[in-house]
């Protein structure tokens, strides 16, 4: 662990169980992700079910919970408009289970389970195929036209179809890849800084005192990325939607 | 709203998205053009010839022994 920074992304498998087919296994990565599922729901069921809780007498977390819906809703209203807050939910839930699966791994001893490009990836590549079948039941043949924006000269048309449709091909990376790269970095950099930490602690407190403030700023850094990273999440996938249901 | 730009190609109109499926059709069939025609790959190991004469000689020589060996199971 303390030699290889990828070390941490290992994943183990905790019970064994193999179908005919397919491995079912319960590893390291997919048990951090029930319990983040696990303490997102646990979070809201006590926001909600407070006795004491009214509508002018909150606690902490109904305010927490309140205030992320609300940032979540008006964000979605923003980029996709007051007739299509029916896709709230799915971004809210998303915009949660990403939020808390990239906080669980910054507890010592955690795991995220965004880290690994699998999960993100196959998230990715399932809103990109659904929003593409939302805009092809919405409007057939016509949703083609995603791939011509509006005003561009017939001379460019061949060139800017291939570019389209490699960009909305890309999308479907993009979105997961940028997920895990970032929560993946800055693991590995916490991991190196806390491997430094470890080897200069018996040699002098000076070499102790700045790589531990640079590992407390860094751990500051990685929460703020946790958070921003669910939140880029959120507002793409909003994007992708809204560009199936409005076309250009 | 609905994506409905229209191009005028030759004097007629044509919407963007038969403008995209057309174009897509299009690339796809010129991708077709350009791949390699897929020969009739055969199993057989490569026959190392110095000259064309030789070269005949072993394909008549192999065909030959086939035909053999197939009338010999029939």
């Amino acid at each position: 662990m303390l030699y290889n920074p990828l070390e941490q992304f290992t994943v183990n498998k905790i019970i064994s169980l193999y179908t005919v087919y397919y491995s079912m296994s319960l590893t390291n990565s997919s048990l951090y992700f029930i319990i983040a599922a696990i303490i997102s729901f646990f979070i809201f069921k006590y926001s909600a079910n407070i006795p004491y809780v009214s509508l002018i007498n909150k606690n902490n977390y109904s305010i927490l919970t309140e205030s992320l819906y609300k940032t979540i809703l008006k964000m979605v209203k923003e980029q996709i408009g007051d007739k299509y807050t029916i896709y709230m939910p799915l971004i809210f839930s998303l915009f949660i289970i990403i939020l808390v699966s990239n906080l669980v791994g910054l507890i010592p001893y955690g795991f995220s389970p965004t880290a690994l490009f699998a999960l993100p990836l196959g998230l990715s590549v399932t809103i990109i195929i659904s929003v593409t079948v939302i805009g092809f039941v919405k409007y057939h043949l016509k949703y083609f036209s995603v791939l011509l924006p509006s005003g561009t000269p017939l001379g460019l048309v061949p060139l800017l179809l291939v570019v389209e449709l490699l960009s909305y091909i890309a999308r479907a990376f993009s979105l997961g890849i940028r997920l895990a790269a970032n929560i993946t970095s800055g693991h590995i950099l916490l991991n190196i800084i806390s491997g430094f930490l470890f080897k200069t602690s018996g040699i002098a407190l000076l070499f102790v005192i700045i790589p531990f403030t640079l590992f407390i700023a860094l751990t500051g850094l990685e929460l703020i990325v946790a958070i921003l990273q669910a939140y880029v999440w959120s507002i793409l996938t909003c994007i992708y939607i809204k560009d199936s249901l409005i076309l250009h | 709203m609905a994506g409905g730009g229209f191009y005028t190609i030759a004097g007629r109109k044509v919407a963007t998205h038969q403008l995209a499926i057309g174009g897509l059709v299009g690339y796809g069939l010129l991708i077709k053009a350009l791949m390699p025609k897929q020969k009739d790959l055969k199993a057989d190991p490569p026959i190392k010839a110095s000259s064309d004469d030789e070269f005949k000689f072993i394909e008549k020589f192999i065909k030959e022994a086939e035909a053999e060996d197939a009338k010999a199971h029939h």
